[in-house]
């Protein structure tokens, strides 16, 4: 009896022995563990070295024992570093950048997705284009451009070149994940007489969710680490974190304490959105599993 | 040195007891006729800067004019005044600009000859020739004076005077001494000898190589204003300078890679014995939040030199100075003139609380008062500025230093030899010098 | 009359007639300026008309450029390769739903919310020989590499410049490639496998082809993220050992901010803009073909 079904399943194919089926898992979850290892060891490190004097940072018999301090975590706050404004404006920045990038991107995209009219090609060509030239050389003439405008210095400056700067990408990530939806949804709920925004609205956005919310996230965290505009615009009230981790490169080299603290600064909330954000995320998995 | 040597020496060197810091002794204008101006300052963050800042309050009641310190990491610092040089704002009144960076950006700047005139001040008098040499036009040659210099260097070999007075050594004079004292501290300790760095950041493998190619009687340019480092000479000062680590091994084998703040480091954990480096190193080499070594550790003697010459050094030097673009000149000019005060500085070098030792002006560096405080230090200074060579002062030295400090990196990293790198080295300096 | 204006017009103008009034006086600015010569030193406003010398001297006797090139290549053509193989691995990895991936998923997001600047530095510190962590570590397990110093050796710094990109980006392109899979209709991989079809079969035939246009995405977007790639490798190498790591952004950037000529930098930077747009070009053909 146990021979002929043994035969009977090796036949089928894709079948795994209740071993084998083991040992890939095994696998897998040491993949999975190598991979999660990689990621959190530096940041964990990172997150040791905020609460360390200077002298144990550049020593290595003090890497795991040393005597702790908090007084990084409190220098950062305090003058002339400003971490906590400079925080602040970032926050403020990145998310304004969002909230008018995602829908006026999603709009585009699902025009450059679904539509045919004429230069479409050029001129998707030309959105990207607009940032592939690299920041060094464009950083002056718009500071010259906001200088006539009068918005130097000034929060609004910082949402309309990060908004400029992230559109092209998220209008070209949208693009992606609403090709990847199947034209037969949006063609049989058009046939049953439905608008197009509705169309748009309610089939073609929870579908593609997944790429909008990545696509936010990535519009939030390019706004997030920009740098060269806001050195070069701001001066006292539009300064955002990247200044301030950059500020701790001193003339007396790298303070990395004090980076490793401002680290820690960036990194506890980003956790937080993360997670938030995955519930989304995950929802978004299963219920495309579903679909 | 001990306390009444020290005495002795400073007497016989000519040291001048100072007055002590009651309030600046600056000329500004009676009747503050600009009160309620606000003047914004650019700035890095430095501890001396931070003292400054920590005594505007003084200035604002003595002139009712509001000071901001406007902060930019100093790595970035050169972007911004690249970008206020094209755009020409008047978002900062007073700049400041470090002579490494090229004349190109001390087009930022009004001339100062008359405002300085008129607070009579003199200038040559107060600063020494070195540093006032870098706030002038012309390539440090013109006659208009660009800005104060606030923030000037000179080099000093830092050393464990524990390990050398264990070991029976004395602090080297010559650079063959410093590879000698390297040698006997290796063998005898489980510490590298002197902590070089090699390693490309910001032009900083050039500061101690210039002594070098100095030394040896070598040109970075010739009289036609050609590369002359690839000269018999700079290839073997060169050679000499790389050997320390690649022929000698008295370095540490990090040293290919160091930067300034690493060869300290090297120091401060007690891995090398020995570092050449500017003298504001001085605070973090006996700061215990920064260094394991205690204070009665850490000894410095004068920059080693080639044999039968002078001790020298290589100096940098900040200045600043009234952005052209701003609208308030005139403020501005009288923060100037109270931030240049030699009171002031002095009152800086002697706080207890502070360990900065960072002097420009020459009444401070022989006072009696400061150097009792750091040992001697500024009187090593002044005696190494009289001979001291600063920066190359002409438009295309950003390029050139930055292929310099690249072959030397190339060279240390065993990629090219010597005399190869320098050619090609001279070939791309050649070229970029012809635009 | 409204109503006879295609839908297109109304939904691409809001971000097409932003991007165009933002974009277009920088970019129009600046490549005119690469036909000029502007050195700071000698004047502060755009000099001479050069045509195009500019771009005939970098092409044609600067040496610096043609390595910062060759950099370029290297680093570009390792990095977006590493990047696309390992996202889609991990993404592949991560698709089931167990409690170690949900964990795994909630942390991709962190390396990539860090600055780039802050892991160049960390980096740098890591394989610092005297006191780095990952300098021991890794001597440790391979006691051949325990005496290198990572930075002074022209690949071995290549490796930690290209690594420390693909820490930053790596688990954030999982997510993405995440994303796509799960906008795969479940049906089509459960008919093949009622089919007959192995695990890899599906994958080959039936998720793959569908996951194109995310992986076509991916890959682009890490070009031209590569391609701009600058503050790590300014923090890490610093372009060095020599000039090994010094790739076309940190030549851009350095030709304007350290040796003031700005219309040269143009120059260079509109050369690299025009490899990216013919890639582009070609990329583009691809995806609307339908």
């Amino acid at each position: 009896m146990q021979a002929s079904s043994t035969v009977a399943q090796s036949s089928i194919p894709g079948y795994r022995t209740p071993l084998q089926e083991r040992v890939l898992q095994a696998l897998r979850q040491a993949l999975v563990l190598a991979g999660i290892s990689s990621i959190v060891l530096p940041i964990l490190w990172m997150m040791l070295t905020a609460f360390k004097l200077p002298r144990d940072v550049y020593s290595l018999d003090s890497a795991l024992v040393f005597t702790p301090t908090l007084e990084n975590l409190v220098t950062i706050f305090q003058h002339p570093w400003n971490l906590g404004s400079k925080a602040l404006n970032s926050v403020l920045v990145a998310s304004g950048t969002v909230l008018l990038a995602v829908p006026m991107a999603t709009l585009a995209a699902y025009a450059f997705s679904r539509l045919e009219f004429r230069f479409k090609k050029a001129l998707f060509l030309t959105v990207i284009a607009s940032q592939f030239i690299p920041g060094a050389v464009v950083v002056l003439p718009y500071f010259l451009m906001f200088k006539e405008l009068g918005m130097l210095d000034t929060r609004s400056a910082l949402v309309l070149i990060n908004l400029s700067i992230v559109l092209p990408y998220a209008v070209w990530m949208i693009k992606g994940f609403i090709d990847a939806v199947p034209i037969e949804m949006e063609e049989s709920a058009m046939v049953d007489g439905a608008q197009r925004w509705r169309v748009l609205w309610e089939i073609v956005v929870p579908v593609a969710l997944p790429g909008i919310i990545t696509a936010a996230v990535f519009s939030f965290t390019l706004t997030w680490n920009e740098f060269l505009f806001a050195l070069i615009l701001g001066k006292q009230d539009a300064l955002t974190l990247p200044l301030g981790l950059i500020g701790f490169r001193t003339e007396r080299g790298d303070l990395w304490e004090l980076m490793a603290a401002g680290g820690l600064l960036i990194t506890a909330p980003m956790f937080l959105l993360s997670l938030l954000v995955h519930r989304q995320f995950i929802g978004s998995l299963t219920a495309g599993a579903v679909r | 040195m001990q306390r009444r040597a020290l005495m002795q020496w400073m007497a016989a060197a000519g040291v001048v007891p100072g007055a002590a810091y009651a309030q600046t002794t600056a000329a500004l204008r009676p009747g503050k006729p600009f009160a309620g101006t606000t003047v914004n300052v650019l700035s890095v963050v430095a501890p001396q800067f931070s003292a400054h800042e920590a005594r505007l309050p003084e200035f604002e009641a003595l002139t009712g004019i509001k000071v901001k310190y406007q902060y930019v990491p100093f790595a970035s610092m050169r972007e911004k005044l690249t970008a206020e040089l094209v755009a020409k704002t008047d978002q900062y009144d007073v700049l400041s600009v470090m002579d490494v960076w090229g004349p190109s950006l001390y087009n930022l700047f009004d001339p100062l000859n008359d405002r300085i005139a008129e607070k009579k001040i003199d200038m040559t008098a107060r600063y020494p020739f070195a540093h006032l040499r870098a706030a002038r036009d012309g390539n440090g040659n013109g006659k208009n004076i660009l800005g104060f210099p606030l923030r000037g260097h000179v080099q000093l070999m830092f050393y464990r005077k524990d390990v050398f007075n264990r070991l029976g050594l004395k602090p080297p004079e010559t650079w063959d001494q410093m590879v000698d004292a390297g040698r006997q501290i290796q063998s005898k300790t489980d510490m590298a000898g002197v902590a070089m760095y090699y390693g490309k950041t910001s032009g900083q493998n050039l500061m101690i190589w210039f002594n070098y190619l100095w030394g040896m009687g070598g040109e970075l340019l010739d009289a036609k204003g050609q590369p002359a480092f690839n000269s018999p000479q700079g290839v073997a000062a060169t050679q000499a300078y790389v050997d320390v680590l690649l022929k000698h091994k008295v370095a540490p084998a990090g040293s290919a890679t160091f930067n300034e703040t690493d060869a300290v480091n090297s120091v401060a954990q007690g891995k090398s014995a020995m570092v050449p480096v500017w003298w504001w190193r001085y605070a973090g080499l006996v700061d215990p939040k920064t260094s394991t070594l205690k204070s009665d550790q850490i000894g410095f003697a004068p920059l080693p030199s080639m044999p039968g010459r002078e001790a020298t050094t290589y100096t940098n030097t900040w200045f600043y100075g009234i952005n052209r673009s701003s609208k308030q000149k005139n403020a501005a000019m009288e923060f100037l003139t109270w931030l240049s005060d030699p009171a002031l500085e002095r009152s800086v070098l002697l706080d207890r609380r502070l360990n900065e030792v960072v002097a420009m002006q020459t009444s401070n560096l022989i006072d009696g008062d400061v150097n009792l405080r750091f040992g001697g230090m500024h009187l090593f200074g002044a005696q190494a500025l009289k001979g001291a060579r600063g920066t190359p002062l002409f438009a295309q030295w950003p390029q050139v230093s930055d292929i310099l400090e690249a072959t030397i990196s190339e060279i240390v990293a065993g990629q090219v030899t010597v005399k190869a790198g320098l050619d090609a080295a001279a070939a791309k300096a050649r070229r970029a010098l012809r635009a | 009359m409204l109503r006879r204006v295609p839908l297109h017009v109304w939904l691409l103008t809001p971000a097409l007639a932003f991007v165009a009034a933002m974009a277009l006086f920088p970019l129009g600015y600046s490549l005119l300026l690469s036909f000029r010569s502007w050195k700071l030193a000698q004047q502060d406003t755009p000099g001479q008309w050069l045509g195009l010398d500019n771009y005939w001297n970098l092409l044609s006797d600067d040496t610096e450029f043609l390595d910062s090139v060759w950099a370029t290549l290297v680093f570009v053509s390792a990095d977006v390769a590493v990047t696309l193989l390992l996202a889609l691995a991990a993404a592949l990895l991560l698709q089931r739903e167990t409690r170690m991936n949900s964990l795994a998923r909630v942390l991709l997001i962190l390396p990539f919310v860090m600055s780039p600047a802050l892991i160049g530095v960390s980096f740098r510190f890591f394989l610092n020989p005297e006191f780095g962590v990952g300098h021991h570590l890794v001597g440790w397990i391979f006691p051949a590499m325990a005496d290198k110093v990572w930075l002074a050796d022209t690949t071995l710094a290549m490796v930690a410049v290209i690594a420390a990109d693909v820490w930053h980006w790596a688990p954030y392109m999982t997510l993405v490639v995440l994303g796509g899979l799960a906008s795969i209709p479940k049906e089509t991989q459960e008919a093949a496998r009622i089919d007959g079809a192995s695990e890899w079969v599906v994958l080959r035939d039936v998720t793959l082809p569908q996951l194109k246009p995310v992986l076509g995405v991916v890959l682009i977007l890490k070009t031209v993220f590569a391609l701009k790639a600058f503050d790590t490798i300014f923090t890490l190498s610093n372009g060095g050992p020599g000039t090994s790591t010094q790739t076309l952004a940190y030549f851009v950037y350095q030709t304007a901010f350290n040796y003031y000529d700005m219309g040269y930098a143009a120059a260079a930077a509109y050369l690299l803009t025009a490899a990216l747009v013919v890639c582009a070009f070609f990329y583009l053909r691809l995806l609307f073909r339908k």
